[in-house]
């Protein structure tokens, strides 16, 4: 559904160069620290930037080739940008039915009910959780067949953030070829909800992996000095020096509790993964 | 094209009471000054009312999403240009007749051809301000492009300025006959007029949108 090869992007000393590829039916999220390259992709991805090489394809065309057809099939969610805050859900409702042919009026006029939202309100009343939702519901309220979505959750207290979380697999629920690119820095937020996590940092992909694996294989070893010059480590990802010692990402945590039953090992998340990818050496 | 008027309509009403207001000064205003006032007037808030949707978009970061909507950035240009022409031209009927009315009720006479070819000067005038005003707007922003409009019309004030001087120069020192050319110019037919009035409006305005949807195209968000 989006494939990436090699995109690049340079503003000033920051330069982008990333490759993925997110098949149908999957959900994908991006992670990394702020600035480390999640909203350029994104911005690439729906055709607001032009790539400085590389190439950019969704649903087999680069952006700039899309037709309206395409841009139909697209749901986009921005954590800083939206429809005019002098505007309310009703105006809404109005463009929407008139820009998009599939627009399902009574699944928006449903899901703003449900999420409380006052369709006669200015947008500018809303609370953070309130926009954030309906830029949400706007997204999905058009049976597209891709949301990308730019820290939908950003800014958010645990329960909208679940609640807009929620929404998203209830989307996800009506068909099965649907897919999601989703960037974010709440690790909690895409361990529920992504098949396949890439973690981005300064421009790169540093890890390509599925949620499943990151749960069940990653750890985190704890050990002393003396263990950890004595521990083989070709499964080590990347180690880090602690007062006590060192702590190691694997990616083989049963390896090294079948082979050192005396380390202490912690079940892998993201993140762990991130700050010993970003910290470890 | 029709989600993004709808969008663009939607916002012009937020401002309706300042609207009404603008009408109840015109109205007004039209009693105690010259026939021409309304309708330039009016003209002029129809487009400077349209144009301002711009700052709509741009404000709290709206391009961005705006750009994910089933719309090309083509699209958004021409759209801009359709709006402003539409709200110029809403304006103009409305102003006319609000005019007529209004000299009907002084029992001022008047000639309806000669009132109407002028105010057609008045709608085509508006029309190339705003070919100079939309790709300006859509370049630079809104805050940005006020201080360049103040810089092209200090421009065209120079201009101005350095012509009659020139003209005056010419006409004292060189002896150039402008007297005759004006003369001439009074005594076209006034239909010949509004068509050049006319084909130059529409010569900016195809260069105008031709710029403008390169300047879309060419912007990043």
């Amino acid at each position: 559904m989006i494939k990436l090869t090699n995109l690049q992007k340079k503003y000033g000393d920051f330069e982008l160069n990333v490759s993925m590829e997110i098949p149908a039916g999957t959900v994908v999220g991006l992670i990394g620290k702020n600035g480390a390259g999640k909203s350029t992709t994104i911005k690439a991805i729906l055709g607001l930037i032009y790539p400085d090489g590389g190439s950019v394809e969704v649903f087999g065309k680069t952006p700039f080739e899309f037709k309206k057809k395409e841009k139909e099939a697209i749901g986009a969610a921005l954590s800083d940008s939206g429809f005019s805050m002098m505007l309310n859900a009703e105006d809404v409702v109005h463009i929407l039915k008139k820009m998009y042919s599939d627009f399902d009026e009574s699944y928006f006029r449903k899901c703003c009910s449900e999420q409380g939202l006052d369709m006669r309100k200015k947008i500018k009343d809303y609370s953070g959780g309130m926009k954030a939702k309906l830029r949400v519901i706007t997204a999905i309220s058009h049976k597209a067949k891709l949301l990308v979505l730019d820290e939908p959750t950003s800014g958010l207290d645990v329960v909208a953030r679940n609640e807009i979380l929620d929404m998203f697999r209830s989307y996800l629920e009506e068909d099965n070829e649907r897919s999601i690119l989703i960037s974010s820095h709440i690790s909690s937020d895409l361990e529920g909800l992504c098949d396949v996590l890439y973690m981005i940092h300064n421009g790169r992909i540093l890890l390509r992996e599925d949620t499943d694996v990151i749960m069940g294989r990653y750890g985190i070893l704890r050990v002393s000095e003396e263990r950890y010059n004595t521990l083989d480590k070709k499964y080590l990802l990347a180690s880090k020096k602690e007062g006590f010692g060192y702590s190691c990402l694997t990616n083989e945590k049963q390896f090294y509790l079948e082979n050192y039953p005396d380390v202490v090992m912690e079940n892998g998340n993201i993140d762990n993964i991130i700050i010993m990818m970003l910290g470890g050496k | 094209m029709s989600g993004l008027i709808e969008k663009d309509i939607r916002l012009l009403l937020q401002r309706k009471s300042i609207l009404i207001m603008y009408v109840f000064i015109a109205c007004f205003m039209s009693f105690y000054t010259d026939s021409t006032f309304i309708v330039s007037y009016f003209c002029m808030i129809g487009t400077m009312l349209a144009i301002s949707t711009i700052s709509y978009d741009e404000f709290d970061n709206g391009y961005p999403f705006l750009m994910t909507l089933p719309i090309s950035r083509a699209t958004y240009a021409v759209e801009k240009y359709a709006l402003t022409a539409a709200c110029c031209l809403l304006c103009w009927v409305g102003s006319v007749g609000l005019q007529a009315a209004i000299m009907g009720l002084r029992k001022i006479p008047f000639d309806l051809s000669e009132m109407l070819s002028l105010y057609i000067l008045f709608f085509l005038a508006f029309l190339i301000v705003a070919s100079v005003m939309l790709p300006v707007e859509l370049k630079f922003g809104v805050e940005k492009a006020r201080i360049f409009m103040f810089v092209i019309f200090g421009i065209v004030m120079i201009l101005t300025v350095t012509a009659g001087k020139l003209m005056t120069f010419a006409k004292e020192k060189l002896s150039v006959n402008f007297d005759g050319i004006i003369e001439t110019l009074n005594t076209l037919p006034k239909a010949a007029v509004v068509l050049m009035f006319l084909a130059a409006a529409a010569v900016c305005l195809a260069i105008s949108l031709t710029v403008s949807i390169g300047i879309m195209k060419k912007k990043e968000y």
